[in-house]
Order: C-alpha cells, then structure tokens, then sequence
C-alpha cells in the first residue's frame, strides 16, 4: 500500500460564470521515503491539487466531485472533520507558496509553531516552544530564540518562508507537501532548504509531494514527476526518463525553454500560444491549438492516459 | 509598545491645546453680545459694564485667552453667567450620567454585534446571516429619538416595568433608569457593530494564513475565534472608536427624549440661555471626550496588532 494514492482527482470551481475544471482526472501515487514533483505553467491545476490533498481547498467555489485520495488507505475525500484534524500538521503537512502571507501576523513565529505541536503531540506550553525553536534551528535560522519571538512582520521574506517550512515540519509527518517552497528564497537558502527536504526523507522516510515550476529544483529533488497542462494529467514518468526522453509535446516543450549554459547562441525556446480559458477549452487534446504535431484526431478526440514504455504514461495520441 | 504609548500620549498635548483656541474664538465670533444676552436687551448700561467686568470681558481678546486657557487647564471654568452657579459643580452632576449611558451603550452594542457579526460571517448566506442583516436594517433605519419614544410607550407607559423620567437616586435605581436609554443607544451601536464584523470576518476568512490555521490541525471554532477574529477586530476598533463619537453627540438626544440629566441636557440648557461660560465648559468635556475616544482605540488597535506601535 502506498503511502498516498490519488484516483481520478477532479476539482471543479463553480463560478458565476459556470463550472471551471480547475483538476480534471488526476492520478497519482506517493511511496513512503519517496518524492513526487507536480510541473506546470501558472494555472494548470498544481496548487489546487496540492490543496485537495489535505482538503483545503476553498469551498465554496471549489468542490472535489470525485475521485479518491487515500492516504495510509484512508480516504481524505470522505473523513470526518475530527479525523481530518488529526491528519493535518501532524501526519500531512504543507508548506505554502507565499510567506509573506502565509503566517498570522498577530501571532509571533513560535507562538504558530508551538500551536502545531501542542494541538498533536499534547506537550507542555514549554516543550512545544522549546520544539519551536528546534526547529526553526532545523530549518538554518541563526538565531532561532529571537526570531521564535518575533512577529511575522519583523523577518525578511526568506526567514519567513523557513519559518513556514519549520511549521510544517514541526511534526514530523508522514507527508509533506510543499507548493513552491523555495521560489521565495535566494539560491544559496535554496539549496539548504532542498538539502533538508532530502534528509528528512532519509531519515524519516517522509514521502514528499513537491509542486515548482522550477525543472531546476525538480531534477535535484524528486523521483517521479507528473505534468500537467490544463487540469489534465499529461505525463507520468521517473524524473531521468523525463529528462532523458519527454514522451508528451508538451513536456518536450517545457523541457526545451530552460536556459542552458552549455549551448551558446541559441534563442530560448517558447511553447507558442497560452494556456486557453477555463471556460474555453478546445476538444480533443486541450494542448492541441499549441501543438506543433497535432493531428485530425487530436482535435476530436481526448488521449487517454496510456503506458508508453520505460515507466512512462503519456496522454497523447502521437507520443514522441 | 512602551514608547508608543508615550509618543501617543504626547501628541495629545497639542490637540488638546488647538481644541480649546477653536472653542474659546468659536464662541467669540458669534453673533450678539454675551452681556446683553444675559441680563436682556433693555438692562442698564451700566448693569452691562460691571457684568462685562466681572466675566473679563471688557479685556483685550488675547488676555481673555490666555486667562480661559489657565483656567481651563485647571479644569476650572468659572462660574455660569445665568445662575452664578460654579460650572465645575454642574459638569460633576451632568457627567457621570452621561458616561455611565454611553458606556453602557457601549457594552450593550459590543455584546451583542460581536457575536452576532461573528455569526453571520461563518454562516454567510444562512438563517443566522439572513436575521442578522435584517435586525442590522432596523437598527440602521430607526433614528434613536424614535426608538427611545417607542421603549418608552411599551416599557414604560403601558407595562410599567421601568421608569419614564430622570436619573434616578442611589445605585440600584440608578441603574433601573439606565435600561431604557441604554437600550436605545446600545441596539443601533449593536447593528452597526454586527455590520462591520461581518464584513471585516469575511474579509480576514479569505486570508492564507486562516488556511494555514486549518492545515495545522487547528479546530473550526478556534480557526474563527483566535485566528481569524483578532485580525478582524482591528477594524472594527477603529470603526467603534468613530462611532462611540457620534454616540456622545447620540447621548444628548437621548437624554432629552428621556429628560435624563447628563452633559447634552446641561449644554442644551446651555445654548437656549446663552450661557457662554458654560456652552464653552461643555464643548471642552465634548472634546476632551473625543480626544479620550480616539487615544484609547489607538492604544486598543496596537495592542491588537503587533504591527501598529512600530510605525
């Protein structure tokens, strides 16, 4: 059994303006000790995924309609609220996107975190601020005691962004689910802060969802990657056979509009065209307008998700 | 949060300064003689002499300042230039009175909107919201001198439960008078209350680090009230702070409509006898009031919000 299995995820908005199908039949599963990257541009549905695994989506307008989530073979879609406490910050636990919004700003830091370990491990007031501290070591603040008293708004965008991932680690849980953890941060945090994600996995075998837009951050931290374009699942694959050999145009697409030091002289790639509007999608394939190989059946019909070999799932009717 | 305490004290200072210079020239540069008005327009010329001299008035404009400034420092405003009676004397009947409404107003109005406001904004679209709004219609579109009357008709004339007139003598009676106007003010504060909760709870609700407070595992109940609701609570002080001021000015009709001593009874008195000295005194209360008002719902919002007193 897998430490997380997500089956046929769809996340609908239902807007003034009608139902936007923000995840559409997503599908994917996360190993104790093991990473899952989720890429894509703005707007493809990774947040909103990431969110409906804890059950944190913003409802209303948005609303999972089906599809299951089992984490530890429970079913988050179907939990009680009191089990669905239980869950989060203790066994699942996220690191949001933005720091600057992301803490209390009447609470100071170690207050939030203390909250997190007192509300699941029933420590004293004392031991969970002690923990607060630890942590905040944990995630390479110098000087943790002062900034455990600090408010929110008394840190730098990246001291706040390590006081969030401290939050979450808190803890110690079972899954960890970061969405974009470390845009905020300089290169130099960064690569501390990916050094941390990785030991924790080792060394408490903690399974990792990490959802970036940054290939980069992928390829050093992650086993498996998904892609998604549009609300859609478009390829599943282990990260060096995604590197190696992209099966769908799109992620092909990605792959080749990062800057690479090594070719000089070569105009950086671009995917043409944008993402189209929620409420316009084409038939078919929904990367067909962009698609430089789409054929007839492409605009008529939608690719199911199919293995292509090497490890790989693909939706795609013309597989590269 | 120490040193923003006294810097706040300190500007009051020079408010307070300006408040009493625009009272002393306000009054000045209204029309009529203060004399004539209080001894009548056929009072002898020389009647009107000694009552200049002996209010100060036959004095250049700068002395009489300066000399109102002292006294007014000193909390002393002279005598009334009706009954003679010392100013100081009549503020100390009036006032107690007029707090003892207004806070009472106060507590009825935070007590009920807060919740109710609170309420509304978790169940927005339901019953609770839908009764909310309704009772914020009412107590928006009743004007008190109106609602005063009605409490008055139904509690008072018809089922007698609680006096129509005065202050009342000793505590418990005190306080038995108290009911009726408190109400009056108190409700119209509660719906304006229970308005700019919901809508700063709604606000505040859509904010991340609410969704942060549930991924931690925190209980719905504590998400609202610890998280959520301390956030909200800052405009509201500031909206309360606004509003307990024109309560004050509230107070004075309400206590006409429910012939209760008080400070707007005193100044109303004041103002149909063109009492100077003493309309003077009581816009200096008023306005002192205001200064008050507007110190302690800074103070409140910096202690609130942490991010206030470093500004």
């Amino acid at each position: 059994m897998s430490l997380l299995e997500v089956d046929d995820l769809r996340v609908h908005l239902f807007t003034d303006r009608g139902v936007v199908k923000a995840v559409d039949g997503v599908q994917f599963s996360v190993e104790a000790g093991r990473s899952l990257g989720i890429v894509g541009e703005s707007g493809c549905g990774k947040t909103m995924t990431a969110l409906s695994l804890m059950r944190l989506i913003p409802e209303p307008p948005a609303r999972i309609v089906s599809g299951s989530i089992r984490f530890d073979g429970e079913d988050v879609v179907t939990m009680s609220p009191d089990r669905l406490r239980a869950l989060r910050g203790n066994q699942i636990a996220m690191i949001y996107q933005d720091p600057m919004t992301s803490l209390n700003p009447v609470f100071t830091v170690g207050e939030q975190i203390a909250e997190a370990v007192r509300l699941h491990r029933r420590d004293t007031r004392s031991a969970a601020w002690t923990r607060a501290v630890e942590v905040l070591h944990l995630v390479g603040i110098p000087d943790p005691d002062r900034v455990a008293r600090a408010y929110p708004h008394q840190l730098s965008g990246g001291m706040r962004q390590r006081a969030v991932i401290g939050m979450a680690l808190a803890c110690e849980p079972k899954l960890l689910i970061a969405d974009e953890p470390t845009t905020a941060l300089d290169v130099t945090i960064q690569a501390q802060i990916l050094e941390l994600l990785r030991r924790l996995q080792g060394e408490l075998g903690t399974g990792i969802v990490l959802i970036t837009h940054d290939l980069g951050v992928i390829a050093d931290l992650v086993d498996d990657v998904i892609v998604m374009y549009a609300g859609k699942l478009v390829e599943r694959a282990p990260v060096r056979q995604l590197f190696a050999a992209p099966r769908h145009p799109y992620t092909s697409g990605l792959l080749r509009s990062v800057p690479s030091l090594d070719i000089r002289e070569r105009r950086l790639a671009t995917i043409d065209g944008t993402v189209p509007p929620a409420h316009a999608m084409p038939n078919g394939c929904r990367f067909n307008p962009r698609c430089t190989l789409a054929r007839d059946i492409c605009h008529e019909q939608e690719p199911p998700l199919v293995d292509v070999g090497n490890g790989t799932m693909a939706a795609c009717w013309a597989p590269l | 949060m120490t040193g923003y305490i006294l810097r706040r004290l300190l500007e009051v200072v020079p408010t307070i300064l300006l408040v009493l210079t625009l009272v002393f020239f306000a009054l000045r540069i209204m029309p009529g003689d203060p004399a004539v008005a209080a001894l009548g327009e056929f009072a002898a010329p020389d009647a009107i002499d000694r009552f200049r001299e002996k209010l100060g008035l036959n004095q250049p404009l700068y002395a009489q300042y300066f000399a109102f400034l002292a006294q007014a420092l000193t909390g002393n405003f002279g005598n009334s230039m009706n009954n003679g009676a010392p100013i100081g004397d009549l503020l100390a009947q009036a006032l107690p009175y007029t707090i003892a409404l207004a806070l009472a107003a106060t507590a009825i109005g935070i007590a009920i909107g807060l919740p109710l406001g609170a309420m509304t904004a978790v169940h927005r679209g339901g019953k609770i919201d839908a009764f909310g709004r309704f009772f914020a219609l009412i107590g928006f579109s009743l004007p008190d001198f109106y609602f005063g009357v009605l409490l008055l008709l139904a509690f008072s004339l018809h089922l007698d439960w609680f006096p129509m007139l005065g202050g009342g003598k000793g505590f418990l009676d005190q306080l038995h008078h108290l009911v009726l106007p408190a109400i009056t003010l108190g409700l119209v504060m509660a719906a304006f209350v229970m308005r700019l909760t919901r809508s700063s709870l709604l606000e505040v609700l859509k904010r991340d680090y609410v969704r942060t407070a549930r991924g931690k595992g925190v209980a719905e109940h504590l998400v609202i009230f610890k998280h959520a609701l301390r956030n909200a609570l800052i405009p509201v002080t500031t909206g309360m702070g606004i509003y307990l001021l024109t309560t004050l000015s509230g107070t004075i009709t309400v206590e006409l409509v429910f012939s209760r001593p008080g400070l707007g009874t005193l100044l109303i008195g004041g103002v149909s006898a063109r009492d100077y000295t003493l309309v003077q005194a009581g816009l200096v209360v008023f306005a002192f009031f205001v200064v008050v008002v507007n110190l302690a719902t800074d103070l409140l919002c910096a202690a609130i919000d942490p991010r206030i007193a470093l500004r």
